[in-house]
């Protein structure tokens, strides 16, 4: 009888926690679970209702570098302004001029050297230049090396293959060419050189080993600093590459956008969160432009033509 | 109902199943505790993991957006390409989905789907969250799905969003064989756990159940009593207390005996005290009878055969003192116990023998209907004597003037006897019936009785295994009934 008691409560146990079991068992097993709480967004570009403004970008970096490192400016001028701000990519730096000159373009990204050019035969007019991370308005062009090449200096590039940038890029055409001629080297003592649309091209040309040494803006440089290039040579100071727009601008475009990039102070900690992603050589503020700013361009280019 | 009763009579099942009950509970909480926070790592993991593939899958699958959108060229083929290369090398992709911003499928590793517009609430509306988001669900084609969704764009630029459906059952079977492993702990834990409760709750019952048997083998009678077996636990600990109770106990019965001994005797002196007149008034009249005689002898002393006649009659004189006084003395010796055969019927004559005086001088008929079958009982004779005495002597007080005493004695069919002693006496009041049996209650004058007969009485009838009654109408009649058993009380 005691035993038979005993197995009996043995069983309502085993069974109890068996049911018990059983129940979270399913429970667990179940991993189902819906899409959690989200912010959606409604995407700008396809529900605009305000005046879009198209702004222009040279083709100097590739089509998802130039939208990962220019759409939140977009972003930033769509938030500060009364207008939809939209990229308008080009597949080379006279497009963009042509973009502009024909309206389809409402400002632009322009390289200095296109915007001395484009200025003088288009009128095109520039209204904001960026500041450098010592908030200078000007840039560098850098001649950039592997050290497995052993170039020190512009002298030692006699007989090296060179890579430029764009032939409408400052940095890839008149600047070295022009201190290849300070050095007393001219271009048929180089091995080779060639040009390339992006000067991201021109530096992973140069890491391949392909070329011995190429040109590149300073802010590309530096972004590749730590995959093994050595920067050899420095231009002077060039005024940055400016915004632009075009001859019959639209003030009120104008002055939203001038408004809104001259208020960004990076020192600001609400401004140097946003500016993060921006692409490095707009994300440290920018002042009025004036035309008469590139006049450094052009002497230098009255200096080649001269000597050449 | 059984089960209850059962639970409740039993303290050892009372004890395991608390126990038993706490630990399962406790160990069920824990181990649910571990279940569901390993669970949620587990899926959160499988997430974060899903999360990085979509995001490494959507990398490559933006750059070519762009570059469609760039150079005009139809990048359809070329996700597709994507899509197929990324299921070969990566496992447990069920299917992947791009979607532009208008919520069509633009690539989809089922073709069959090319170009279909999403119209599904929710999938629109996490095609178009900022972020990558997972999801878990049971599809009817695909089974258990761990669908993650990852946005294609870049700031505020976007181009769609694309959907990976990665298989949930590795994650399920994860879960599945974490749920097992603390099923079988925790089954394993608490069964041993009650296990073990239950084979110390058993050897301690058992334990005392020894104890118990060994206590029930105790006999205060006898000093030879088995000792039991000393331990050196808990149980030990009780044993020798026990034992030291026990000497209490043999010490304390010592100590009672005695002083019931002292009380008959002193009890018995009290009631030949109250014999006193008779007896003086059954030795006063022979004497007067010699006192008689020998002054005839004196007068006429060469009377020869009147000498002998009253030589004769104070021979019988003197046989009768010295019957009386046997008979006291009988009474009043005291004397160790001892148990041997009784007749209950010659003990009630030789009591009455002792009584005679005052049963006359109330003028008190005696009415004995007595059972000649009854057999001897096994008692000490003197506590028999005693107890009779108590009992008529109560009846011959409860008489004031005159009146009836009427004794029984009866052999009933268990083999027991009994005697009943009834007198129409004053009775007993109902209130002082319960107390008459408490030692030194007494409704007598001081100096009358000391109120330790009854109590005595019961004593003896108790030590001998018998049981006494009374019932009394006051004013009318009391009545005393004793039952012994006939054998000898162990």
């Amino acid at each position: 009888m005691k035993i038979r008691n005993n197995i009996i409560y043995g069983l309502i146990f085993i069974l109890l926690f068996l049911t018990i079991s059983i129940i979270f068992y399913k429970t667990t097993v179940n991993i189902a679970q819906p899409y959690g709480d989200f912010t959606e967004r409604e995407s700008m570009y396809y529900a605009p209702v305000i005046d879009t403004v198209y702004f222009g970008v040279i083709s100097r970096y590739p089509s998802n570098v130039i939208y990962r490192g220019y759409q939140p400016i977009m972003d930033y001028l769509t938030k500060n302004t009364d207008y939809h701000f939209e990229l308008l990519l080009s597949d080379s730096y006279d497009e963009t001029v042509n973009q502009l000159v024909s309206g389809e373009a409402h400002a632009a990204f322009l390289g200095s050297y296109i915007y001395v050019q484009a200025h003088d035969l288009h009128g095109i007019i520039c209204i904001l230049k960026p500041l450098n991370e010592n908030q200078e308005p000007f840039f560098r062009s850098v001649l950039i090396t592997h050290p497995r090449t052993g170039i020190k200096s512009i002298k030692d590039l006699s007989g090296k293959r060179l890579a430029l940038p764009s032939q409408q890029s400052f940095s890839g055409n008149w600047l070295p060419i022009s201190l290849l001629d300070k050095n007393d080297i001219s271009i048929d003592d180089l091995g080779a050189v060639q040009f390339f649309p992006f000067h991201q091209s021109v530096v992973y040309e140069v890491l391949r080993g392909n070329f011995d040494a190429g040109a590149v803006k300073d802010r590309v440089a530096q972004e590749y600093s730590d995959r093994g290039i050595d920067v050899f040579a420095y231009s002077d100071p060039i005024p940055g590459s400016p915004i632009v727009v075009p001859r019959d601008y639209d003030e009120a475009i104008v002055k939203a956008i001038m408004n809104a990039l001259l208020a960004i102070d990076p020192a600001d900690p609400e401004y140097s969160a946003l500016i993060r992603d921006w692409d490095p050589e707009f994300a440290h503020g920018f002042v009025p432009a004036h035309n008469e700013d590139y006049n450094t361009i052009r002497d230098i280019l009255r200096q080649f033509g001269e000597n050449r | 109902m059984s089960v209850i009763h059962a639970i409740r009579s039993s303290l050892k099942l009372q004890i395991v199943l608390i126990i038993g009950g706490v630990i399962t509970v406790l160990m069920m909480i824990i181990s649910l505790g571990i279940l569901v926070q390993w669970r949620s790592l587990i899926i959160q993991q499988q997430e974060e993991n899903a999360q990085s593939i979509a995001t490494a899958f959507s990398i490559p699958v933006l750059d070519a957006l762009i570059f469609g959108e760039h150079t005009r060229i139809i990048t359809g083929d070329l996700l597709e390409s994507h899509i197929n290369n990324f299921r070969k090398n990566v496992e447990g992709i069920k299917y992947i989905s791009i979607v532009n911003d208008s919520q069509r499928i633009i690539a989809h590793s089922d073709l069959s789907l090319y170009n279909e517009l999403i119209t599904d609430e929710t999938t629109v509306r996490v095609s178009r969250s900022e972020s990558p988001m997972s999801s878990i669900f049971e599809d009817n084609q695909y089974g258990w799905v761990l669908e993650t969704v990852v946005p294609l764009q870049i700031a505020g630029k976007r181009w769609g969003a694309a959907f990976i459906g990665f298989d949930a059952e590795p994650t399920r079977k994860k879960i599945r064989d974490l749920f097992y492993l603390l099923f079988a702990v925790t089954f394993f834990v608490t069964g041993s756990t009650i296990g073990v409760l239950y084979y110390l709750i058993d050897k301690i019952m058992s334990s005392l159940n020894d104890l118990v048997h060994e206590v029930d083998k105790i006999d205060l009678e006898s000093d030879n009593a088995p000792a039991l077996q000393p331990r050196k636990d808990e149980i030990g600990f009780l044993i020798r207390h026990f034992e030291l109770m026990k000497e209490r106990l043999v010490q304390s019965k010592h100590q009672l005996e005695n002083a019931q001994r002292q009380i008959y005797q002193a009890e018995k002196l009290a009631s030949i005290g109250r014999l006193a007149s008779g007896v003086a008034h059954e030795v006063n009249n022979p004497l007067n009878g010699i006192r008689f005689c020998m002054y005839n002898i004196q007068r006429d002393i060469s009377n020869r055969e009147q000498t002998e006649q009253y030589l004769l009659l104070i021979n019988e004189g003197i046989n009768h003192i010295e019957s009386v006084v046997k008979k006291l003395l009988g009474y009043a010796r005291q004397q160790s116990r001892s148990y041997e055969p009784v007749d209950i019927n010659k003990a009630l004559h030789t009591v009455l023998g002792l009584l005679d005086y005052r049963i006359k001088q109330k003028k008190i008929t005696i009415n004995l209907n007595l059972d000649d079958q009854i057999d001897k009982i096994q008692a000490d004779p003197n506590l028999m004597q005693e107890m009779l005495m108590n009992l008529i002597l109560n009846s011959v007080d409860a008489i004031e003037h005159s009146g009836n005493i009427t004794i029984h004695t009866l052999k009933t069919g268990d083999n027991k006897i009994v005697i009943s002693i009834k007198d129409d006496g004053i009775g007993i009041p109902k209130e002082n019936l319960k107390k008459i049996f408490d030692p030194f209650f007494t409704t007598k004058e001081t100096g009358q009785g000391t109120g330790l007969g009854l109590s005595v009485t019961y004593g003896i009838v108790e030590s001998h295994g018998g049981s006494i009654q009374v019932s009394s109408i006051p004013g009318e009649e009391t009545e005393f009934s004793i039952t012994l058993p006939m054998e000898e009380v162990a």
